[in-house]
């Protein structure tokens, strides 16, 4: 582990917390990789941490995911490369996965892996037409064909 | 491992994407290009109103200020009104190949007639003085909006800047004219309506086009006192300068078959300046 630090002070015991998935997983965090959540941040600060946290919207396998993704995050002396290359490969999974990514990311308030997946998913859209995206979203309101003709007059260009 | 688009992603896609929030698809939306934008205000009402919504407009505009997304290059030129987008293919800048896309697209006009004057440009719009009023186009989206001229500042001799007012979070068109050196009007593009303004102007402004750098509106004749020229010998006089994307560049055409430009990134007196190469004038169009 990292002895080689310079720092004087006694190691103190690391102060865990525990987080509860939807479907009754618990994970062990250490306090300083939870703070990268500002929900968790502010959950910490008023003391609300002691007790197993209920994340009702995140189920265990997401979790797992984001209690790794937030440990790499907080790991020290990892150069800039090699995380780059680490959240490539932690992204490199189909895009339900990472809307379930974005949604932990969302609701937890992890800037870093919000940023991450969000452009992953915008890489993966950019070339879609209208019909593949209505697909990837299960979108099914459609525009009638009439309703379609109106946009499409009003900027005809984009099909240049 | 992974599987992409298999039945069972189907499935799950139809709980997830129905969780996804308007904040969360303006988060993925933000880093697309204008291009991809418009093609998917055809998805359904929802994105289409979305990708219409102005916070949409303004986070997109950061990121490509902040550098996330690489911006398209373009040249705008008026009279007659034509824009060429340009996008280097693989290999860059220096490649043996050396080749780029390049479109072309001349933007519709209310009236044909009109000889746009290009004033100047700010966060990717352009404006234009045309008979009778100002234009500001979106070269990006194509679209123009015509506004109505101003009728506080009377005079022949107008001179015109385009810039952002933070202060007020408006893009502002200024206009005045040199025969009253005190005499100003601001055009809020927001808000659609001119505001006459008392200005205090140390001199005269000979050069009627302001150039928008750094948050602030610069004249030909002000810039040495607020910033370094670059050194050169002789009687030198500056003629102009514009903007490529964060820089300014400085040029001068003293020497007849010659153009001298320098270009900086930094606001100070004293700044560095580069020199970008001299190019004969021979062969460009409109030279001399």
């Amino acid at each position: 582990m990292s002895s080689s630090s310079s720092s004087s002070l006694p190691p103190c015991p690391k102060k865990m917390i525990t987080l509860k998935s939807s479907d009754g997983e618990t994970f062990q965090i250490e306090e300083t990789a939870a703070l990268q959540s500002k929900t968790l941040e502010n959950m910490i600060d008023e003391n609300c941490a002691s007790t197993p946290i209920p994340l009702r919207s995140i189920n265990g396998k997401i979790l797992a995911k984001v209690v790794e993704f937030c440990n790499k995050h907080a790991e020290v002396g990892v150069d800039a490369e090699s995380l780059h290359a680490w959240d490539a490969e932690f992204v490199n999974v189909e895009y339900t996965t990472l809307f379930d990514y974005i949604l932990a990311a969302n609701f937890l308030e992890i800037p870093t892996l919000l940023d991450l997946a969000s452009g992953v998913v915008g890489d993966m859209i950019k070339g879609k037409t209208p019909d593949e995206i209505r697909k990837m979203f299960n979108i099914n309101d459609a525009f009638s064909p009439e309703e379609e003709e109106e946009v499409r007059r009003a900027n005809q260009w984009a099909f240049e | 491992m992974v599987t992409r688009g298999g039945q069972g992603a189907h499935d799950r896609a139809s709980s997830v994407a129905e969780s996804l929030t308007e904040d969360i698809l303006i988060e993925i939306l933000s880093r697309l290009l204008v291009k991809s934008l418009m093609q998917f205000k055809y998805v359904n009402k929802r994105w289409q109103s979305l990708i219409s919504d102005p916070g949409l407009a303004k986070l997109h505009l950061q990121r490509l200020k902040a550098g996330d997304i690489n911006p398209s290059q373009r040249i705008v030129m008026s009279s007659p009104l034509e824009t060429m987008d340009y996008e280097q293919l693989d290999g860059g800048i220096g490649d043996n190949q050396g080749s780029a896309m390049v479109k072309f697209h001349k933007p519709k006009l209310d009236n044909p007639s009109w000889q746009p004057d290009f004033v100047g440009s700010c966060d990717g719009l352009v404006c234009f003085v045309v008979r009778g009023g100002v234009l500001v186009y979106n070269p990006t989206i194509k679209e123009s909006r015509n506004l109505n001229s101003s009728d506080t500042v009377i005079g022949h001799e107008f001179f015109h800047g385009f810039g952002y007012g933070s202060a007020s979070d408006h893009h502002k068109i200024v206009r005045g004219n040199r025969t009253k050196y005190y005499q100003m009007a601001t055009f809020s593009v927001k808000s659609g309506a001119w505001r006459e303004i008392q200005v205090k102007r140390e001199s005269q402004l000979a050069y009627h086009r302001g150039v928008y750098w750094k948050g602030a509106l610069h004249w030909l004749e002000q810039f040495p006192k607020v910033l370094s020229v670059p050194k050169v010998g002789g009687d030198i006089i500056f003629e102009g300068f514009r903007i490529h994307g964060a820089n300014l560049f400085i040029y001068h055409g003293t020497n007849n078959d010659l153009i001298e430009a320098w270009i900086t990134n930094e606001y100070e007196r004293g700044g560095p300046w580069t020199k970008l190469s001299s190019v004969s004038t021979e062969g460009i169009p409109g030279c001399k």
